[in-house]
């Protein structure tokens, strides 16, 4: 394979992706012409580009592919279950092939005959019913995306941190689907009204019937705007946060839409020039490969420790130009980290094309309605925590549809929406990144979790277990709550590994579930690997950072209590309650003369406290991870080493693995 | 000079009385030995980390790792910064400690007395080669034996 051949594939790889999410996109919006214009330049992009590089099968495939949504654009054939689900699956299947690389089999005629089949004799199908809309599979109307004006007149004097049950409904209805909100407030803090875009597939009766027992305390006017969901057109949402941010008028936003369902109902008028103007301009994008941003980090890491190094000089020498200068160093150096970071820094689009097909097929092969929502999928994270990531998001995901949505039927017996609903809402928040994946279903049945732990001997029968104590119970290897293994669950990751892989990176996940109401994943990730929040202690010469997400609590001891021979047995009383504590000094530095107090730092590892005493804590600090090499892979509990101000070298340890390790030592 | 003969550029460096020279090409400099961070729980030899401007590299101490009695450290005491192979025929920058880093000499290959030549040499060893000045030996030493990443993380895997 020649490199504009491997180049292509890269290429074709990104567009697929893309296509996926174009397609998803038109399922869910099969009025909106902004989708399926993109579908259908990616697939004539595939074609061009495909036979050029002198990958022909791929190219007819592609070329059959996008006569359908010929078809489509030409008003002879509406989008479907059927048409989607052919097309994606014919590119999953070119996405593996080139995945694979291998250019024998990429040239086989027989890895695409299938999908190459399917697709000729959908066309024929299709051709002969000519122009007959009707026979092809309709969507439900139920299982499409409505997006509506909810505006909410409030006739009493309500404020937003009152507890007036309005308030309570509003957020009940933005929970509906994807929404955006403004609230116009009068004077004295007194609501005046909502504006709500809400992109639901909830019916209008259904919204409405939410306001049932407030009908005399507020006005409530519904209109829909258009199919589909418009929150997830860039332009189309640019227009909604004009009117909500009160730049146009209701008025405007209406003509604005009808402009957008008329043009929808006319496909023919596809060269329309009142094409609405994107927003912003066309970023340029420049691929880089991967290590010249990380020679630039590591540089640029060097730098951030010369310039502690500078600040401490500078000071000493007292000249104040001189500490000017170093000043200013100091700003843009840290500026400087900031832009260079933010540089290998992905938005997690990708990720959440994904979660769209996971829950799309595996939905429809268990027989469940369920819908996927996100927000915020601008958020950007670091490529290598994405990558570490995907697995235990999807096994999350995987697990929510699988075990967590009901049955279309049982959910209507419960007086639910037939539909479920996944959200994944994804925000940063100082230097971490927030995802939460949240779902409407059964929820984790707390007992029954309890119960198997018991007989698993996990955990005592007595144990009285809070919540989240026992939610905590299900990253516990080889505890799977689910009665029978499907297909689905049950391979592959578990939750154990879920949370390993969040350790690793530094990150934690907290659940919280209601019986009923469903479950939500509370995922905290660091925005980069190498950047750690660390406590700074010392034992003897060594300095040693202990990440900062792990502790619990710290404690001053007298050192005499560690004094025993059972090294990682040594319980000392924390809080009133035993802890086996692990004391640095004696495992790794027997030089004498310790100091007369220990601080005693309390992690919680796999939901156990545990401590780790040192000789004292020095402060806390913001440290670059620095690899160790090769050569020290066995000293796998310390994760890295980190340069400090002056130049000193701390070792950052991981104390997940500094207890396994010493557990398996004692062991043998 | 003469140019007729092949000959190679050595770094030579001391071990007690005994004169080494490595090949300058693997060679990437020479600096002092300052701080360094031990790596609790690892093999002697395995001295630590150390901060060589900004870059972090692992610290060998030569003499453990030759079988060789330790020596206190002096002011005479150097890091040779080598680039040794490990695994994927990449290389990796290493800290290597001798007790005196001398200078920088032309060897030609001929005088260069090859270990077959000489009687009762195991081939195991870290020496390639002997040169014998008029009684002044110098023994030629393979970086890559004595500090292959290779077998220095297997061995530090044994061990623990």
């Amino acid at each position: 394979m020649d490199d504009n051949q491997k180049q292509f594939i890269e290429d074709i790889l990104d567009l697929l992706n893309q296509l996926d999410e174009g397609l998803m996109q038109l399922e869910a919006t099969p009025q909106a012409s902004a989708p399926l214009e993109q579908v259908f330049r990616i697939m004539h992009t595939v074609k061009g580009a495909a036979n050029m590089f002198g990958f022909e099968h791929i190219g007819e495939l592609a070329h059959h592919l996008e006569t359908l949504f010929d078809l489509v654009r030409d008003g002879h054939m509406q989008v479907s279950d059927d048409l989607v689900s052919i097309t994606l699956n014919a590119f999953d299947k070119v996405r593996d092939l080139l995945q694979k690389k291998n250019l024998s089999k990429i040239e086989d005629p027989k890895e695409l005959k299938n999908h190459l089949d399917k697709v000729k004799l959908f066309l024929e199908r299709n051709e002969i019913a000519g122009n007959a809309i009707d026979s092809v599979s309709r969507l439900s109307a139920q299982t499409t995306f409505v997006t509506y004006l909810v505006e909410v007149y409030p006739n009493i004097k309500i404020t937003a941190d009152g507890n007036h049950p309005i308030l309570y409904i509003v957020k009940d209805i933005e929970a509906l689907g994807m929404s955006k909100v403004a609230v116009e407030v009068k004077k004295g803090k007194t609501i005046d009204h909502w504006n709500m875009i809400l992109a639901t597939v909830s019916t209008k009766e259904e919204i409405e019937s939410y306001f049932l027992f407030v009908e005399q305390e507020c006005k409530v006017i519904i209109s829909p705007l258009a199919a589909g969901n418009l929150l997830e057109t860039p332009a189309y949402a640019a227009k909604i946060n004009n009117f909500l941010d009160r730049k146009i008028t209701k008025k405007q936003l209406n003509s604005f839409f009808e402009h957008i369902n008329n043009q929808a109902q006319k496909p023919d008028m596809s060269d329309s020039k009142d094409e609405p103007t994107p927003i912003g301009y066309q970023q340029a994008i420049i691929k880089v490969k991967k290590h010249k941003i990380d020679d630039l980090l590591n540089k640029i890491s060097e730098l951030v420790i010369l310039k502690s190094q500078l600040l401490n000089v500078a000071h000493q020498t007292h000249n104040i130009a001189l500490n000017d200068v170093a000043e200013q160093i100091e700003s843009v150096v840290g500026q400087l980290l900031g832009v260079s970071l933010d540089i290998s820094l992905i938005q997690i689009e990708t990720l959440v094309t994904l979660f769209k097909r996971l829950v799309r097929d595996l939905s429809r092969s268990l027989g469940k309605k369920v819908n996927f929502i996100s927000q915020g999928v601008d958020t950007e994270m670091d490529k290598d925590i994405i990558e570490t990531m995907t697995q235990p998001l999807l096994h999350i995901i995987r697990n929510a549809v699988d075990h967590g949505i009901e049955p279309p039927d049982e959910r209507k017996s419960q007086g639910k929406s037939e539909h479920g609903t996944i959200k994944l809402h994804a925000f940063r928040s100082s230097a971490f990144i927030n995802l939460v994946i949240s779902d409407d279903g059964k929820g984790i049945d707390k007992d029954k979790i309890i119960n198997k732990a018991i007989k698993y001997g996990l955990i005592n029968g007595k144990a009285q277990l809070t919540d989240d104590e026992a939610f905590n119970l299900i990253f516990h290897p080889g505890l799977t709550t689910a009665n029978t293994i499907s297909d689905i669950s049950g391979r592959g990751v578990g939750m154990d590994v879920v949370k390993q892989k969040i350790s690793e990176l530094r990150g934690s996940i907290k659940i919280s579930s209601s019986t009923g109401s469903g479950t939500q994943f509370y995922i905290k990730l660091p925005l980069s690997r190498s950047i750690i929040d660390g406590l700074l202690v010392k034992v003897a010469d060594t300095q040693y950072i202990i990440p900062i997400n792990v502790i619990e609590r710290i404690d001053r001891i007298p050192t005499s209590l560690l004094n025993r021979k059972n090294k990682i047995q040594t319980e000392v009383m924390i809080n009133e309650k035993p802890v086996p504590v692990l004391s640095l000094r004696e495992q790794y530095h027997s030089e004498k003369g310790g100091p007369k107090t220990s601080d005693v730092i309390s992690i919680n590892v796999n939901s156990v406290i545990k401590g780790i005493a040192v000789d004292m804590i020095e402060g806390m600090m913001q440290v670059i991870l620095k690899p160790m090499g090769d050569m020290y892979n066995d000293q796998d509990f310390i994760s890295g080493s980190a340069i400090l101000g002056d130049g000193a070298v701390a070792l950052v340890l991981d104390p997940d693995r500094l207890f396994s390790r010493h557990i398996k030592k004692d062991s043998i | 000079m003469n140019t007729d003969k092949k000959s190679e550029a050595y770094l030579t460096f001391l071990l007690g009385d005994e004169k080494f020279a490595v090949l300058v090409n693997y060679v990437h400099e020479v600096v002092e030995l300052n701080n360094y961070t031990r790596v609790p729980d690892a093999p002697a030899y395995m001295l630590g980390i150390f901060n060589l401007r900004g870059t972090i590299l692992p610290l060998l101490d030569t003499r453990i790792k030759l079988g060789l009695p330790q020596k206190e450290k002096t002011n005479k005491t150097r890091i040779l910064i080598l680039n040794v192979r490990d695994k994927e025929d990449a290389t990796t920058s290493i800290g290597a400690i001798v007790d005196v880093a001398r200078e920088v000499v032309e060897i030609e290959d001929e005088n260069i007395q090859k270990p077959d030549d000489i009687e009762g040499f195991k081939s195991t060893t870290p020496v390639t080669g002997i040169v014998n000045d008029h009684g002044d030996i110098t023994m030629i030493m393979d970086i890559h034996r004595v500090f292959s990443v290779d077998e220095l993380s297997h061995m530090n895997k044994t061990i623990n």
